[in-house]
């Protein structure tokens, strides 16, 4: 693979000189993105994957650093980055007294697309996000998860190069997120499409990614494969308890126990990341007994990227 | 540039799906054009006064004194005992105090028995005038009589003379009909001198004030301020729900989709305006002069005008509400100030020069031009001047303040 996309020394402040970093306040951003992958960041909200995009996608300039896709830089040749990429905005960016076909032809036609070849493009999207018989309807009048298909419809309009979604399955329910994950890995594998997704959804970027990016504070803290990140643990499980009344004594216990590496209690959910899981949870049920507390739920799932987040940051995902 | 159309196309197809907008922004103005005109109006009947006239003499010379006083176009004549006009019946003398009280009639001239004799023995004889108004300041009915008596006063006395003279040089017998016939030839001479009066702002209009030469153009500026400075709602909607930003991640250049944006609340600017024009000229029958090409420069550089300041309002609001909030606080601010909702010839000095911030202002200054003075294409151009400047001037300010981030 070679690289389609490069952040080259990127950073990113508000109000310079003595505004927040978004982006880079620790080291300058560098990564690169090869061709025909999808590459996901995975990062809590806030911790600058949306930033990155903004910048790749010319709608933020970079305090420093330079973004280079397809051999043109955003900051020297933004129209011609711009005609290779498609952007997908976490926002539902629509215009909702207009209907599908209406606004997929009218930024169709800022695309430089007209006639025949526009309409052509619009029916090929309105079927390739299952559309067709909702073209005419207002989108106000669409669920959310007919809208979230619409504004990743009207990203691909101009056939981008590299298409950029940012949390695009935020709000959803289960049925669209599933039909929206499976559009993606059509776009990159029948298409060729090069994606950039961001979420903060550990599933969705194990499911797709080639690559992942962990991003946190604006600055990428690991980067790898899903085998390559989760080897970065070790052989650790996470072994989660349901315990609502448990009490800060309790998981100073368990995490005083053997093999246990770190522990932490999220809304009554208390998360022991331990080498060979199941060999804590004898001692671990013991300690919740002679504390009186109820044992819900338990689970100990194999090193994920739930972990590989907990164990650089020291904090759950979700947080 | 095909770009700025598109976008500004289908802008304005969702301005026109919009009843509501339709509404407020076409439908309401006309109808406050048509109220408001109509209250403000002076029709012509109203503008006649009454003036009653008792003829106590009944002679001749009576008869051509109020013939005089009848030429006014501005006084309706009423005398008693005589067949008048039906809006000024009168039964007996006892009406004339209950007339001035009710101010039906502005004033009550009296001509004495003996009028005629009187002038003809070139004695004075006294006309009584009973007027409910402030006669230190001299009104259309003083005036006339006034007129009446210099118009009748002169030929008299040429009469007399003539009359005198004849009658001891030439030992003429018939003095009355030397007299009759001397009167006569005076009165049938021209005034040796006229006065022409001319406004020095300009040929003045004939037609008398209509409510609807100050509302038509009053109440259109005003709403299409409205119009201009409420679409910054619509880019700060637009900014909200990530619609704008999109539009700058195409292949497009920044300062198009900025154009595009203002150009389509211009277009429906230009055609409220238009259209309430035609409304203001069919109902209130406003006559806006003989060069549309005036009219045009004027409601063109008022539209960009408004434009560049609604634009300049949208880099400094941040909310639907804020924006909602500051168009209509502005609008409402600088309508009355600009003379929209009435002349600014009656407000003091120091408002006029206040006033004159205002956009409005300069529109309804070329507009009057038009309309009242009958004034050309070179009247308006110094309001079309500072309408455009002021266009450059915020849209200049408005392009280093937008947000584009």
């Amino acid at each position: 693979m070679t690289g389609f996309a490069e952040l080259k020394d990127l950073r990113k402040q508000y109000n310079p000189p003595d505004g927040p970093y978004a982006v880079g306040k620790d080291g300058a951003v560098n990564l690169t993105i090869h061709k025909g992958e999808i590459f996901s960041l995975l990062g809590p909200n806030g911790a600058g994957k949306s930033t990155i995009i903004n910048m790749m996608s010319g709608l933020l300039t970079p305090t420093a650093g330079d973004v280079i896709i397809g051999g043109y830089s955003i900051r020297q040749n933004p129209l011609e980055v711009k005609c290779l990429i498609g952007v997908v905005p976490q926002d539902l960016a629509l215009y909702p007294r207009l209907s599908a076909r209406q606004n997929l032809e009218f930024f169709g036609k800022l695309y430089g697309l007209r006639g025949k070849d526009l309409k052509q493009r619009s029916d090929e999207i309105l079927e390739l996000i299952s559309l067709t018989d909702r073209a005419n309807d207002k989108i106000g009048e669409y669920s959310g998860g007919m809208k979230r298909r619409v504004n990743i419809g009207v990203g691909l309009m101009n056939h981008p190069q590299m298409l950029f979604l940012d949390e695009p399955t935020v709000g959803i329910d289960p049925q669209s997120r599933r039909a929206i994950l499976d559009t993606v890995k059509i776009l990159n594998k029948e298409h060729g499409i090069t994606i950039l997704y961001t979420t903060h959804y550990m599933e969705e970027a194990q499911e797709l990614s080639d690559r992942i990016g962990i991003i946190d504070h604006g600055q990428i803290i690991a980067l790898g494969t899903l085998d390559e990140l989760t080897e970065t643990v070790g052989q650790y499980d996470t072994v989660s308890l349901l315990v609502p009344q448990a009490t800060p004594e309790v998981v100073q216990q368990l995490n005083d126990l053997p093999n246990v590496e770190r522990s932490e209690n999220v809304n009554g959910e208390i998360r022991l990341i331990a080498t060979q899981g199941r060999t804590v949870l004898p001692e671990a049920i013991r300690i919740l007994n002679e504390a009186g507390l109820t044992l819900n739920a338990l689970e100990i799932q194999e090193p994920n990227l739930e972990a590989v987040f907990l164990h650089l940051t020291g904090r759950a995902l979700r947080d | 540039m095909r770009t700025i159309w598109d976008i500004a196309y289908k802008d304005l197809l969702l301005s026109f799906q919009s009843l509501f907008l339709l509404a407020i922004s076409l439908v309401l103005p006309a109808i406050l054009i048509i109220i408001i005109g109509n209250a403000i109006s002076v029709d012509d009947e109203s503008l006649i006064l009454n003036v009653d006239i008792v003829d106590e003499d009944q002679s001749a010379l009576s008869e051509r004194f109020i013939d005089i006083i009848a030429s006014n176009d501005s006084l309706r004549v009423c005398v008693y005992g005589k067949n008048n006009p039906e809006a000024c019946e009168l039964d007996d003398e006892e009406d004339t105090n209950e007339r001035l009280e009710a101010n039906t009639t502005v004033a009550v001239i009296t001509i004495p028995d003996g009028f005629q004799e009187q002038l003809q023995r070139g004695e004075t004889p006294i006309i009584t005038y009973q007027s409910n108004e402030d006669l230190t300041s001299p009104t259309v009915a003083s005036q006339s009589v006034n007129t009446a008596i210099t118009a009748l006063a002169g030929p008299v006395m040429i009469a007399q003379i003539g009359r005198d003279i004849l009658a001891e040089d030439f030992l003429v017998g018939d003095t009355q009909t030397l007299f009759d016939n001397l009167l006569e030839d005076a009165q049938n001479h021209n005034a040796p001198v006229v006065v022409h009066s001319e406004s020095t702002t300009g040929e003045e209009n004939e037609d008398i004030f209509s409510g609807f030469d100050q509302t038509v153009p009053g109440t259109s500026t005003m709403f299409v301020m409205l119009t201009l400075f409420n679409a910054v709602s619509v880019l700060v909607v637009e900014r909200q729900t990530g619609t704008l930003q999109r539009l700058f991640t195409l292949p497009v250049p920044r300062y198009q989709v900025v154009l595009g944006k203002m150009l389509s609340p211009m277009l429906f600017a230009l055609i409220q305006f238009t259209l309430l024009i035609v409304v203001g000229s069919i109902i209130g029958n406003v006559d806006w002069g003989n060069n549309p090409v005036a009219v045009a420069l004027i409601v063109v550089a008022f539209i960009l005008a408004a434009a560049a300041i609604g634009f300049t309002i949208a880099t400094f609001v941040r909310t639907e509400d804020q924006a909602s909030g500051m168009a209509t606080f502005l609008a409402l601010t600088l309508a009355p100030l600009g003379g929209a909702w009435w002349p600014l010839e009656i407000v003091p000095d120091l408002m006029v020069i206040i006033g004159h911030i205002s956009p409005i202002a300069w529109a309804m200054d070329g507009f009057q031009d038009l309309i009242w003075y009958d004034g050309g294409l070179t009247d308006v151009l110094p309001e079309v001047g500072v309408l455009l400047l002021y266009a450059v001037v915020f849209t200049g300010i408005g392009v280093w303040k937008f947000k584009y981030e």
